[in-house]
C-alpha cells in the first residue's frame, strides 16, 4: 500500500531540457527503474500521449507520474514527475507545470552542451524558486564531453555544475544517481496539513465516463472522497462532491486521501471542463480557504491569424470546434471576424508559431475542420493624431496613414546558438529581419551565443524556418517578449484581378514594403492555378502599385478524343476536376487555393 | 427469346438510332493505346459472330429500339480489319433484318494499313462497308516506331491506295500529333504528306497519355517531352488552319472533312443520339422517357464478353441511368465539341429550355471572356473557346 500521507517523503519535480536533449527518455527510464511500470509495457515515451505529441516528438500538455523508490537510506519515497512542454511557445505551460514542483532536473546533452531552451527553461525554473540538479545525458555517445558540459552550464547559465549528475537515458548508466540525488537535494513539499485546503489544478481534462478531471497539486490541507468543495474563481458557490482522488502510476490509482505536497487526480462530477479551469484553487465548501493561490501568469498570445472556413457554410461548426478545443488548450483566443475576401472567420491569437501550427493541426486532425489561415501578425500599438489609441493585429483595421501619430510594434530578445562557421549568416539573416545586435559570446566547443533585439513581426514570418535551414540545422533559439518600440510600418495591400484581397494584405515595415510586396506577388503567381482569363495580381501601399504579376490564362484544356463508349469515363473525369475547384475560395472570378493565403511563409522558397 | 432488362426502358422514338460493333482484337497493344483490344494469335472468329448477333437480337427486342432504322454502323476495334469478311457481311445482314438502314446509311470500318487488312478491303467493301478509317498515325517510319505501329510510313501509302482500287470513295485517315520531341514542322509535314492523298476525312488526334497504360507507367517513371500547353493550342490551331486552307472543314475538335464528308457515326455521339453497342466493351445509350438518359457498357474481357452474350444474349457490365438535368449537362459538353455548337431549338424540344435559359450562369461568364458565342439558334465555341471545351464542360456539368 502506498503511504502517500508520507509527506516529508514525497518530491515533486520536472524535468527541463532543450528539444532533442531527452527528456522524455529520461523521464521513461526513471518510471521503468522505480517498477511503475512494466518494462513490457512501456510504449517508447509514455508521458508523450498526444497523437501529435509522439509524431512531433515533443510535449504540449503537462503529464504525470507518481512513482515509489526505495532509497539507500532504506526509505522510501514518492516522487510525483511533473512532465513539461519543451518548446519556448509553451512556457506558459512550463510555468504552470514548475509551480506544481519543488525541484527540477536540467537535462544538458553532452554532445551538444548547452542550446537556447536550456537558458529559456533554467530562467523559468530559477522564477519558481526550485532546487535544479544538473544532468548531463548522453554520454554513452562518443562524442560526449562532460567536463565541456558541464562548464557551459557553469559558464553561460551561471549554475554550479560540480554535482552534475553523467547519465545515459539510453542505456541506464547513471539513473540510479539521478533517483538519489531526487530524494537526497529536492527538498520536500512543506506539511500544511492542518490548513484549509489549498489545492491547484495544474491541468485538466474531458474523461467521457466521469466528466472533468483535474491534475491537482495540494498546498494546503487534505482531499479525499466526500468531500464537499468549490472552486474559489467561481462567484456563483456551486459545490461538488469529490467522487475520487488518486495518483499517476502512471496509469490512474486511486487512493484514500491526498495531503498536501502531492500532486494527483481528482473527479467530483463536474459536468463541464469549462468550469475546472486550469490554474484555479480547490477549496472546501465549509472551512473555505481565505485567498486562492497565486493563479498562472496569464499566457499572453503573441501571433494572430485568421482562421476561415474553406466553406462559409462551416463557420457555426469551426465555432463549435474551437470552443471546444480552447477548453483543452486555454492559452489561444480567439473572437469573430469578418473578412470581405472569406467571409465570416476568427481572428486567433497563438503563444507562438508551433503554438499556432498544432492548433490549426488538430482543429484539422482532431475536429475536422477544413481551414483557411491567414498569414501571422502580431498587436501593433496605434497613436492617431485626435489623440486616441488602440491595439490591433489585423491589416484591414490599419487606420488611414495620415490620421496615425505613432505606430508601435512588439520586440523580442532573441537568444541563438550555433557552431562559428553559421555567424556570419545569422548575423545577415538578423539584420535583414532589422534586428539590433546585442551581444555575442564565445561559448567554447566553437559555439557562439547571438542575442538580439528584433521585431516579433520579423520572427512569425518564417525566421525560425530559415535560421534552421541556414544553419543547416545546427542553431537553434529562444526569445523572450521585449518592450514596444516605435517602427515605420505600413499596409501592404494585395490585389487580385484590380481588387484588393483583405485576406491577403500585411502590415511590413517601409523598408521592406517593396522587396516583400514582389516576392509576395511572384510567389503568389505561382500559387494561383491559371484560371480562363489573365489575372493581374499587384501588390500596393495606398494607392501606389509596388508590383505587378500575371497568371496567364489557360488557353488549352480540351479531351482530344471523345467518342461513345468513353463518354461516362470522360464525364467523370471532368467532374473530378470541378471537386478539385470546389476546395478554392473564390474570390470575386478568381479561385484561390487554401495555401495561397499563408504565401508570405514560403517565400524563403525555391519554387 | 425475351430478356428482363436491368434497364428502365422508354417509348419508341424516331430520332436516327446508330450502331457501333465493337472488334477488340489485336496483333500487337501499342503503349499510348487505351481502347478495349486485346492480343489473341487467333481470334475466336466464329463464337465471336455468334456473339455479336445473339447481342444483336437482344438489342432489337427490346422497346426503346425496336422498330427503329440504323441510320449509321461503325466497326471499330481493336482492329477491325483482322476480321473475316463474312463476319462484317453477316452482322450487317443481320441488323438489315432486325431494324433496317436508312437509304444513305453510313457504314464505317477502322483499318489497319499492314499488307494482310489491306488484301481485304474489296471484300469488306462487298460486305456492306462504304467509309474506311485508316490508322495511319504518322508518315514518318521514327515515330510510327515509337508508337509501336506494325506498319512503316510506305505501306500506310500503300493502303491508302489499296482502299481506294477496291472502290472505297470515303475514306478517312488518322493522325497524332504532340509526340515527344515532334516540331511544328515534323508534325505539319506529316499533315501535308496526307493532305496529298486527298482523303475525304482526317482525325488529328493530340496524343494523350490515358491513364492505366504502359505509356502512363513509362511516363510516371520518367516524363516524356510532351509539348507543354501553349506549344499543344499552337499545334491544334495550326493544324486547323492548315486544313482549312486545303479545303476540309473542322467540324469537331479533332476531326475534319470535305463538305458532307464528315463522319456521322461519330457526329452522333456528339448530337446526343441513340446508339447500340455491341461487342466486348462496347457501350449503348438512349434516351429514357423522363428526360434522362440510360447508358450501358459491356464486359470488356472478349472471353467473359462472349460467354455471357452466348448464354444471356447481352452483356451487360455497367449502366447508369442519368436524370434530364444532368443529360442536359452532357448533351451541352457533347454538343460543344461540335463547331456548329449546340442547337437552342433541340435544346427546348429536347429539354424543354433553352440552352442558356438551363445554364445561364455556367455560360455567361465563358461568353464575357470570348470563349462562347452564343445565339437565339446557337451556342458555340469561338476560336478562342475550341482549347478550352473541357473547362467549359465543367462549369455546365452539374454534379
Amino acid at each position: 500500500m502506498i503511504e502517500l500521507d508520507a509527506q516529508q517523503k514525497t518530491r515533486n519535480f520536472s524535468i527541463i531540457a532543450h528539444i532533442d536533449h531527452g527528456k522524455s527518455t529520461l523521464a521513461d527510464r526513471l518510471i521503468e527503474e522505480t517498477g511503475a511500470l512494466a518494462e513490457r509495457q512501456m510504449k517508447k515515451q509514455v508521458l508523450d500521449s498526444m497523437d501529435l505529441e509522439q509524431e512531433r516528438g515533443i510535449t504540449i500538455k503537462a503529464q504525470t507520474a507518481t512513482l515509489q523508490y526505495k532509497a539507500n537510506d532504506g526509505q522510501i519515497y514518492t516522487f510525483n514527475l511533473i512532465d513539461t512542454p519543451g518548446h519556448v511557445d509553451f512556457a506558459y505551460e512550463v510555468s504552470r507545470s514548475l509551480q506544481a514542483c519543488e525541484g527540477a532536473l536540467l537535462i544538458v546533452d553532452a554532445t551538444q552542451g548547452v542550446e537556447a531552451q536550456t537558458l529559456a527553461n533554467v530562467y523559468l525554473a530559477l522564477e519558481n524558486n526550485l532546487e535544479i540538479i544538473p544532468v548531463i545525458n548522453k554520454i554513452d555517445l562518443p562524442s560526449a564531453d562532460i567536463e565541456e558540459a558541464k562548464r557551459q552550464i557553469e559558464d553561460v547559465i551561471g549554475l554550479d555544475a560540480s554535482e552534475a549528475i553523467a547519465v545515459s537515458a539510453k542505456t541506464g548508466e547513471g539513473i540510479h544517481d539521478v533517483l538519489e540525488a531526487i530524494a537526497l537535494r529536492i527538498p520536500p513539499p512543506k506539511n500544511h496539513n492542518e490548513r484549509p485546503l489549498r489545492a491547484l489544478v495544474v491541468d485538466s481534462w474531458f474523461d467521457s465516463y466521469v466528466g472533468a478531471v483535474a491534475l491537482v497539486r495540494v498546498f494546503d490541507g487534505v482531499m479525499k472522497k466526500g468531500d464537499k468543495i468549490r472552486l474559489m474563481s467561481m462567484t456563483t458557490a456551486a459545490a461538488y462532491e469529490i467522487q475520487d482522488v488518486g495518483v499517476f502510476l502512471p496509469a490512474p490509482f486511486s487512493v484514500p486521501q491526498l495531503g498536501s505536497g502531492t500532486v494527483g487526480f481528482m473527479i467530483a462530477g463536474i459536468k463541464q471542463l469549462a468550469d475546472l479551469k486550469v490554474g484555479d484553487t480547490v477549496t472546501l465548501l465549509r472551512n473555505p480557504a481565505e485567498k486562492a493561490l497565486p493563479g498562472y501568469r496569464e499566457p499572453q498570445p503573441m501571433v494572430f491569424s485568421g482562421l476561415y472556413p474553406v466553406d462559409s457554410a462551416d463557420y457555426a461548426d469551426l465555432r463549435d470546434s474551437l470552443e471546444k478545443l480552447h477548453l483543452n488548450d486555454p492559452a489561444f483566443t480567439f473572437e469573430p471576424e469578418n473578412s470581405s475576401a472569406l467571409g465570416l472567420g476568427f481572428r486567433c491569437g497563438f503563444l507562438g508559431m508551433l503554438h499556432m501550427e498544432i492548433v490549426q493541426e488538430r482543429l484539422e486532425r482532431e475536429y475536422d475542420q477544413n481551414l483557411i489561415t491567414t498569414a501571422p501578425s502580431v498587436i501593433y500599438r496605434m497613436t492617431l493624431t485626435n489623440g486616441s489609441s488602440f491595439e490591433t493585429s489585423n491589416p484591414s483595421e490599419f487606420p488611414d496613414p495620415v490620421t496615425i501619430a505613432r505606430i508601435e510594434e512588439p520586440m523580442v530578445k532573441a537568444n541563438i546558438f550555433m557552431p562559428e562557421e553559421f555567424v556570419g549568416v545569422m548575423m545577415k539573416l538578423c539584420q535583414t529581419r532589422r534586428g539590433i545586435q546585442q551581444n555575442m559570446t564565445f561559448i567554447g566547443q566553437g559555439r557562439v551565443m547571438l542575442t538580439y533585439m528584433l521585431p516579433l513581426a520579423e520572427m512569425v514570418i518564417d525566421f525560425y524556418d530559415r535560421l534552421k535551414s541556414l544553419s543547416r540545422g545546427y542553431a537553434s533559439m529562444d526569445y523572450e517578449l521585449s518592450e514596444f518600440q516605435a517602427s515605420d510600418v505600413v499596409k501592404l495591400d494585395i490585389l487580385v484581378h484590380a481588387e484588393p484581397v483583405d485576406a491577403l494584405s500585411l502590415i511590413v515595415h517601409r523598408s521592406i514594403a517593396e522587396s516583400r510586396g514582389r516576392e509576395l506577388v511572384k510567389k503568389l503567381r505561382e500559387l494561383i492555378p491559371r484560371q480562363q482569363f489573365d489575372v493581374p495580381l499587384q501588390a500596393a501601399i495606398g494607392g501606389r502599385i509596388l508590383a505587378r504579376e500575371t497568371v496567364k490564362a489557360v488557353r488549352k484544356n480540351v479531351t482530344a478524343k471523345c467518342y461513345g463508349g468513353d463518354i461516362t469515363r470522360k464525364r467523370k473525369l471532368l467532374e473530378k476536376q470541378k471537386a478539385g475547384k470546389k476546395r478554392m475560395k473564390s474570390i470575386g472570378s478568381v479561385e484561390v487555393p487554401q495555401e495561397a493565403f499563408l504565401a508570405v511563409l514560403r517565400l524563403g522558397e525555391e519554387s | 427469346m425475351h430478356s428482363k432488362s436491368r434497364l428502365p426502358l422508354q417509348a419508341s422514338s424516331d430520332s436516327p438510332l446508330h450502331l457501333y460493333v465493337h472488334i477488340p482484337f489485336c496483333i500487337h497493344k501499342c503503349a499510348y493505346c487505351d481502347f478495349n483490344s486485346h492480343v489473341r494469335e487467333t481470334p475466336p472468329w466464329d463464337e465471336y459472330r455468334r456473339a455479336l448477333l445473339a447481342e444483336l437480337t437482344h438489342w432489337s427486342r427490346q422497346a426503346q429500339f425496336s422498330g427503329r432504322r440504323i441510320a449509321t454502323v461503325f466497326f471499330g476495334g481493336g482492329t477491325p480489319s483482322l476480321s473475316p469478311a463474312g463476319l462484317i457481311s453477316e452482322v450487317l445482314q443481320q441488323a438489315g433484318k432486325l431494324f433496317g438502314f436508312d437509304a444513305d446509311a453510313e457504314i464505317s470500318m477502322e483499318a489497319n494499313p499492314g499488307t494482310v487488312e489491306a488484301g481485304r478491303f474489296a471484300a469488306f467493301r462487298g460486305a456492306g462497308v462504304n467509309r474506311l478509317s485508316i490508322g495511319v498515325q504518322s508518315f514518318n517510319d521514327a515515330e510510327l516506331q515509337w508508337l509501336e505501329r506494325i506498319h512503316s510510313a510506305q505501306q500506310a501509302t500503300q493502303a491508302f491506295a489499296s482502299a481506294r482500287s477496291a472502290g472505297f470513295d470515303n475514306i478517312s485517315i488518322d493522325l497524332m500529333y504532340g509526340l515527344p520531341g515532334q516540331s511544328l514542322s515534323d508534325w505539319l509535314k506529316n499533315l501535308d504528306t496526307a493532305i496529298a492523298l486527298a482523303p475525304e476525312h482526317l482525325s488529328c488526334y493530340q496524343l494523350t497519355v490515358e491513364a492505366h497504360t504502359e505509356l502512363a507507367l513509362r511516363h510516371q517513371r520518367s516524363p516524356l517531352s510532351l509539348p507543354e500547353e501553349d506549344e499543344a493550342l499552337e499545334f491544334l490551331l495550326r493544324t486547323r488552319s492548315r486544313l482549312s486552307e486545303a479545303g476540309y472543314h473542322a467540324y469537331e475538335v479533332s476531326n475534319f472533312a470535305r463538305p458532307d464528308r464528315y463522319c456521322r457515326h461519330n457526329d452522333a455521339y456528339w448530337l446526343y443520339h441513340d446508339y447500340i453497342g455491341i461487342g466486348a466493351g462496347a457501350a449503348g445509350k438512349w434516351d429514357t422517357a423522363d428526360g434522362g438518359i440510360t447508358r450501358y457498357s459491356n464486359i470488356r474481357s472478349p472471353e467473359a464478353y462472349m460467354r455471357s452474350s452466348l448464354d444471356r444474349a447481352e452483356a451487360i457490365n455497367t449502366s447508369e441511368t442519368l436524370p434530364r438535368e444532368k443529360a442536359a449537362g452532357e448533351a451541352v459538353w457533347l454538343g460543344l465539341r461540335r463547331s456548329a455548337g449546340v442547337s437552342q431549338e433541340y435544346f427546348r424540344h429536347r429539354f424543354g429550355r433553352g440552352v442558356n435559359d438551363l445554364f445561364a450562369a455556367a455560360l455567361q461568364p465563358w461568353e464575357a471572356s470570348g470563349h462562347l458565342h452564343i445565339t437565339p439558334e446557337y451556342v458555340q465555341l469561338t476560336e478562342k473557346g475550341l482549347g478550352m471545351a473541357d473547362s467549359i464542360a465543367v462549369s455546365v456539368l452539374t454534379d
